[in-house]
């Protein structure tokens, strides 16, 4: 080996050390509602941006910029006051908000709005939106709309042209060639671009809210999010747990395996990615995880502080409490600023911040302050607190 | 020629070759006289301190250097079809032209003027610019309302930007960084809010849209120029008065013509002022130059054969006075002009362009109608020369009646032209009380004129049995309300009207062939039955009233949508041809989109049986119409 070599090989070790994924502990939290300046507590999606964040309320939408708030309503905004899903045009910064009066599109500071009678859009019941090379897929309550911005040009995908059996479309989420769609009811619908074809997945159970064999597909037609990470392995959240899929196999999960540490409640409201995790916002807390170990965050009620818990793919579970947290653990949207974690949920957007990078008395490395861990709990602590 | 993959510099080095070599193949003449046959001047870039100027013609589909000093055509090189704007790059060694009905992009070596590369853009390219650090290329899509962006090396677009509606012209200012991209037409209103027209902002850095800058009570924004520093920029702008009714007009009520001040620097809002003075317009505004010390601009008033040259110091004061809010009504003022602009001068035909040489000392006008540039002293303001760029134009009937139609000198007081309300030969999205029959009684939608030929009878109401009638006494009686033109100049007028030619549609396939979703959409507009399988009388059918080459029968039906200020109830069966340019639609621009028309204002399955439709067939037959 010579010296070139010697020193090639140390270089590789070194950043393979350090190019670990950081923890996603976040430890400090704050929270913003009506009185900072949101339309409403009821925060239904949150969309972070490189320079703002935003939100949208069951009473309209509202920008942060890193010092203030500011509210847009159906007046100078949105289609609809109810903002549901928010995405982000990466070529062109735009945004597009999915509403319950059709889809809005903010653009240097001007609105634009699509609705079923004005424009090719499906229905004016967007439940979510995505933009994928060029193209705006709105998921409406009577099927897809595509719109080809360049073309201006709609097409409709429902059960005319499609395998979907149920035309209730959630989310969609663009994964290289391919679109997917979360069929409320229909399980997962991939849209291969390349090649114009359809492929459905469904789960083999049927209807049941059982999971008769495990990791056999699709965990249930009840889908209400989905993602896509770097590795292009798809994750689907539904009301009965959290279905991944790398193409070639399946790996669900549900809140009873294990029954502590893992997901912690069925009932997926959203699902993203981000930096190498899975992001699972649920009726009950959130949680993030890489397909092997699992971090839980919940509000304690004991407390009003938080109440994390880590599970590592091949140790313990061990139990982390930060003195601040979310204001409530029903959570409908995720999304990530740099090191900061915004959530939508009942009670206002949480703004999560990492301000501990290690974690005492856990592999995680030393304590930092707000931080205490308690001894690892066994497998019969009982599973949340709803 | 479109190069794929390989490099631009190498084509660049193989077309130089290989045009200089050849140069009658590459299109490119040299002249020892000016070319005959029209030029119609469109676009002027005044190279540097050489002298020399370049040229497009949009009725030559040329482009051409000129020799200012000496008054002669150096050289000319053909183009696609009716080029339209210019820019050089920062590299000096590559002009961009964009050509709008040829809907392409060329990229031109400039000392040669041979074609290095084509870029195809469907949708009638407008504008454009190139980016400070040379590597994007900006360009209007006027008939989608965006911006493509292309990355110049590889010569693939990369984007789209959303602009107002039907961007006109494109400019880079590099001290903000920002482009700014000034549109022909209002964003959508409602049929009785004044006109909002944009100027849209980009960050160059990003290629990315980070303001719209609203101009209340504004339409047709043309040419936009900026100070040398950045902190004023000036664009050319009309301010019409649709909603009120047309009998205003012996008030200066009908359109006023001005230009809008921004001043970035102080974050202040754009001030909109007039050029007009209280007898007298100053009609369509169309392109701006300014000095390169800053002390004054000059504005191309294309309908009124004159250049105007405002004062900037005595600006700044009017500026100044109405954002401190002494000045009220200061954008619709007729008296302000007096304040800051210091000369009228007259030029030749229908001047647009408007280009400054680089030390200053020269302006270049280029007078569209008469194929001449007029070069005027910037110091005196005086006109030195004027060069004319053809031998032997041509003076047919179309020729004299397009003069007619974009001159001002007819019109009360000159407030106006037939392209005042008619840019580029087609609408301006506006609705308008033309008769005295009541204030907001009988208002009417704006027709597109594009293409007009053979769609008799005219008028919403089909009354007007031809061109000429509608041109003629009708026009002299509501719109313009003087004596108008004689019998030989309307026919004249007529004429030009009936060689107007539509835009090219983006929507068709250059095959002619539709899409699946368009297919579809025509079998539902030649449906003879509903979808449960009865049938459809003739009436109820698409193609019964909107029928032949053009979609129309020429005949007058309630369709259902008299308004309560409305005295007729039936309305002429419009033609399709290119319906996808030009919204609102129905008589009074009711109707936002394609889809609105059955959506909302079709009840009663009066304008066709529309009740039936799913979503899908709706969807395919606007796609559809859109195709026609």
């Amino acid at each position: 080996m010579n010296r070139r070599t010697t020193i090639a090989l140390l270089l590789m070790l070194v950043s393979g050390t350090f190019a670990q994924a950081v923890p996603p502990f976040y430890d400090s939290w704050d929270t913003f509602d009506a009185s900072d300046g949101l339309p409403s507590n009821k925060v239904l999606s949150v969309f972070a941006t490189s320079n703002a964040v935003w939100v949208g309320t069951d009473k309209g939408l509202a920008r942060w910029n890193g010092k203030r708030w500011k509210a847009y309503t159906t007046k100078d905004g949105p289609a609809h006051s109810m903002v549901l899903a928010i995405a982000q045009d990466s070529d062109t910064s735009d945004m597009w908000f999915a509403t319950l009066g059709g889809l809005s599109r903010f653009s240097g500071g001007r609105f634009d709005s699509f609705t079923q009678l004005d424009s090719g859009l499906p229905n004016d019941v967007v439940y979510g939106v995505a933009v994928v090379d060029g193209d705006v897929w709105a998921a409406t309550a009577a099927g897809t709309g595509r719109y080809e911005i360049r073309s201006k040009r709609w097409t409709l995908y429902d059960e005319t042209n499609t395998p979907m059996h149920e035309i209730w479309c959630y989310s969609a989420a663009g994964c290289g060639d391919k679109v997917y769609l979360a069929v409320w009811g229909g399980g997962l619908l991939e849209f291969d671009r390349p090649r114009n074809r359809w492929k459905d997945y469904r789960d083999p159970d049927g209807e049941t809210e059982i999971d008769l064999f495990r990791n056999d597909g699709l965990v249930h037609d009840v889908v209400a999010g989905v993602a896509c990470d770097e590795s292009g392995v798809i994750w689907i959240g539904t009301y009965f747990g959290l279905s991944t899929y790398d193409g070639r196999k399946w790996l669900n999960f549900m809140d009873h395996d294990p029954p502590v540490g893992g997901l912690v409640s069925n009932f997926i409201n959203y699902v993203t990615t981000y930096d190498g995790m899975g992001w699972i916002a649920t009726d009950n807390g959130l949680n993030a995880t890489d397909r092997k170990s699992w971090w839980t965050y919940q509000r304690d009620p004991a407390t009003d502080g938080g109440l994390v818990l880590y599970a590592p793919a091949d140790g313990p579970v061990q139990r982390l409490r930060t003195e601040t947290i979310f204001p409530h653990d029903y959570i409908l949207g995720v999304s990530f600023q740099g090191d900061e974690i915004w959530l939508a949920t009942e009670q206002g957007v949480a703004r999560g911040r990492r301000t501990a990078a290690r974690v005492a008395g856990t592999s995680l490395g030393n304590e930092r302050k707000m931080i205490s861990v308690e001894k690892p709990i066994g497998n019969e602590e009982p599973k949340g607190h709803r | 020629m479109n190069v794929g993959k390989v490099t631009y510099r190498a084509h660049q080095r193989i077309n130089v070759i290989l045009c200089l070599a050849l140069t009658t193949l590459c299109g490119q003449t040299t002249f020892s006289q000016q070319p005959a046959g029209a030029c119609g001047p469109k676009f002027l870039i005044a190279e540097g301190y050489s002298g020399m100027a370049l040229v497009l013609c949009e009725e030559r589909n040329a482009i051409l250097r000129l020799d200012i000093q000496g008054g002669t055509v150096l050289s000319q090189a053909l183009t696609a079809e009716s080029p339209f704007a210019a820019c050089l790059h920062p590299d000096g060694q590559r002009i961009y032209v964009s050509c709008r009905r040829g809907q392409q992009i060329l990229e031109l070596d400039v000392e040669s003027l041979a074609t290095l590369r084509s870029f195809e853009l469907r949708g009638d390219p407008t504008g454009l610019t190139v980016s400070a650090d040379g590597k994007r290329l900006y360009a209007g899509v006027h008939s989608l309302d965006q911006i493509a962006v292309w990355d110049i090396e590889s010569g693939r677009e990369i984007k789209r930007l959303a602009s107002g509606n039907g961007p006109e012209s494109v400019y880079l200012e590099p001290k903000q960084g920002r482009v700014y991209v000034t549109n022909l037409l209002s964003n959508p209103v409602a049929p009785d809010e004044p006109p909002r027209n944009e100027i849209t902002v980009i960050d160059d850095q990003s290629a990315r849209v980070i303001e719209r800058i609203i101009l209340e009570g504004a339409n047709v924004g043309r040419g936009i120029a900026f100070a040398k520093d950045g902190s004023q920029g000036i664009a050319a702008i009309s301010r019409p008065k649709n909603l009120v009714p047309m009998v205003q007009v012996a008030r200066g009520w009908v359109v006023t013509n001005g230009f809008v001040v921004l001043s970035p620097d102080l974050d202040a809002l754009p001030v909109q002022l007039l050029v007009d003075l209280p007898n007298r317009g100053y009609s369509d505004p169309h392109d701006v130059a300014m000095t390169p010390d800053g002390r004054k601009f000059y504005l191309s008033c294309a309908g009124a054969d004159t250049v105007i040259a405002v004062d900037m110091e005595e600006l700044g004061k009017t500026v100044n006075e109405a954002l401190a809010g002494r000045l009220p009504g200061f954008a619709d003022h007729l008296g302000l002009s007096r304040r800051y602009v210091t000369v009228r001068i007259k030029v030749g035909a229908n001047p647009q362009a408007l280009a400054i040489d680089r030390a200053g000392q020269r302006l270049l006008v280029a007078n569209r109608l008469d194929d001449t540039i007029t070069v005027i002293d910037t110091v005196s303001d005086e006109v030195i020369k004027t060069i004319a760029l053809s031998e032997n134009v041509v003076q047919d009937r179309v020729t004299r009646g397009k003069r007619l139609f974009h001159s001002a000198a007819r019109t009360f007081q000159g407030q106006f032209s037939c392209a005042s309300c008619h840019p580029d030969d087609g609408f301006d999205g506006l609705q308008y009380d033309l008769e005295p029959d009541g204030l907001g009684k009988n208002v009417r939608d704006n027709r597109n004129l594009r293409d007009v030929a053979g769609t008799a009878p005219f008028k919403w109401t089909g009354t007007n049995p031809d061109i000429t009638t509608q041109c003629g006494t009708r026009t002299a009686k509501w719109i313009v309300r003087t004596g108008w033109i004689g019998s030989s100049q309307v026919v004249d007028l007529a004429a030009y009207i009936r060689s107007l030619k539509p835009v090219v549609n983006p929507y068709r396939s250059i095959d002619g062939q539709l899409t699946p979703a368009q297919l579809r959409g025509k079998m539902l507009f030649e449906r003879t039955t509903l979808n449960d399988g009865t049938p459809l009388s003739d009436e109820q059918r698409c193609n019964s009233c909107h029928a032949g080459p053009k979609f129309f029968d020429g005949r007058q039906f309630d369709v259902g949508t008299k308004a309560a200020r409305d005295t007729k109830t039936e309305f002429d069966t419009a033609h399709l041809v290119n319906i996808f340019e030009s919204p609102p639609y129905l008589h009074d621009g009711r109707s936002a989109t394609l889809e609105e028309m059955w959506t909302v204002h079709n009840p009663s399955d009066e304008h066709g049986v529309s009740s039936d439709w799913t979503k899908r067939q709706l969807n395919d037959l606007v796609e559809y119409l859109k195709s026609l």
